[in-house]
């Protein structure tokens, strides 16, 4: 069985996983949102997933740790790692303690970052590539292409936010006290906001048509619904995440 | 250098469990048997503490292969049992003083 999703929290990936096991479904493989499984014995394995500071690929040590403890590793994506244990052999936790959930949280909270960087980056990319064009349509391709892209880096600051809201009740438990910092508010970014930049992508990426024919009728005001509604729902997204600032 | 001491729970007893060549699994084993089933060492969070530890020089690997099963045993090193012994004196300090809350109000 094949099944798209994409997820960008860990937590709620781990539990789909565990959810399908339950279900009969072993996941055996993910590419790119395509998660596949294989049929398995209800409630045959617990799966797990960690991050590493390797992309694609894990240190040997890690490889024969994780066997030792019979562990399996069953794919690798970027800078996480999807593990399976059976569930015969007992319960399958990776962080039993504070601190060391403390540190996973870390990692994935820079990891986030990192992404967010080098997504902005690529946004400026396009957008460079489209004010260098002469003629309208020849902007209409890369402005589409960094409505899109933008979508990532509002996701990541949603799971910015999540991870630091975390780690703060982590170190509160402990006694630690954790720097105050902009992240939740960011985080509460409405998803009317992500809604109206696909919105305006599709808006750009219809593709302007020369000559007569009903499509070409049809092709502009479609082009132009889009753009007005995506301003719409953008409105909304700041308006809904500004009231949601003031609760 | 950052604060080595109080140590973790989970350092705690990884230290005192590789103070004779202990492998993974053994561990795991060991600590929960220590504590009576109370610590139960996920192996993410043994994994960390044991590549933690190895890169401050407080264990070591001991052998690396046993014939036919890959299987890394760990030893605790000079460093190591230092470390352990000014904890050791720090929970006794805690102890002693604990005493102290039976000796009744004043």
């Amino acid at each position: 069985m094949v099944k798209f999703k994409l997820m960008f929290n860990k937590d709620k990936e781990t539990d789909y996983l565990n959810e399908m096991a339950k279900q009969g479904y072993a996941m055996t493989g993910f590419f790119a949102g395509v998660y596949t499984f294989d049929s398995c014995r209800p409630g045959d394995y617990i799966y797990q997933v960690d991050i590493t500071e390797g992309m694609f690929r894990v240190s040997n040590d890690y490889r024969e740790f994780m066997q030792e403890m019979g562990v399996e590793i069953i794919c690798l994506w970027g800078p996480w790692v999807i593990l399976r244990k059976k569930a015969a052999e007992g319960p399958f936790v990776l962080y039993t303690d504070v601190e060391s959930t403390i540190e996973h949280y870390q990692k994935i909270k820079k990891m986030f970052k990192i992404a967010t960087i080098v997504e902005i980056m690529c946004i400026m990319t396009e957008l460079i590539s489209a004010v260098r064009m002469r003629e309208e349509s020849g902007m209409a391709l890369p402005l589409g292409f960094a409505c899109l892209m933008a979508v990532f880096p509002l996701a990541f600051f949603r799971e910015i936010a999540r991870v630091e809201g975390i780690l703060r009740e982590l170190r509160e438990r402990i006694g630690m006290e954790s720097a105050r910092n902009a992240w939740t508010g960011i985080g509460r970014l409405s998803g009317f906001f992500s809604l109206g930049l696909i919105l305006h992508a599709i808006g750009f990426l219809i593709p302007r048509m020369d000559g007569s024919g009903w499509l070409s009728m049809v092709q502009e005001p479609a082009k132009e619904a889009f753009h007005v509604l995506a301003l719409i729902f953008m409105i909304v997204g700041l308006v809904l995440t500004m009231r949601g600032h003031r609760e | 250098m950052e604060k080595q001491t109080p140590l973790t729970e989970a350092l705690f007893y990884i230290l005192l469990s590789v103070r004779k060549p202990n492998h993974g699994y053994g561990i795991i084993q060991e600590v929960e048997g220590l504590t009576k089933g109370r610590v139960v060492l996920g192996p993410g969070t043994l994994y960390g503490a044991i590549q933690t530890m190895t890169a401050r020089g407080w264990i070591r690997i001991y052998s690396e292969e046993t014939e036919s099963r890959k299987k890394k045993e760990y030893i605790i090193t000079d460093l190591g049992r230092k470390i352990f012994a000014e904890e050791k004196k720090r929970l006794a300090e805690l102890l002693q003083n604990a005493e102290k809350m039976e000796e009744g109000t004043w």
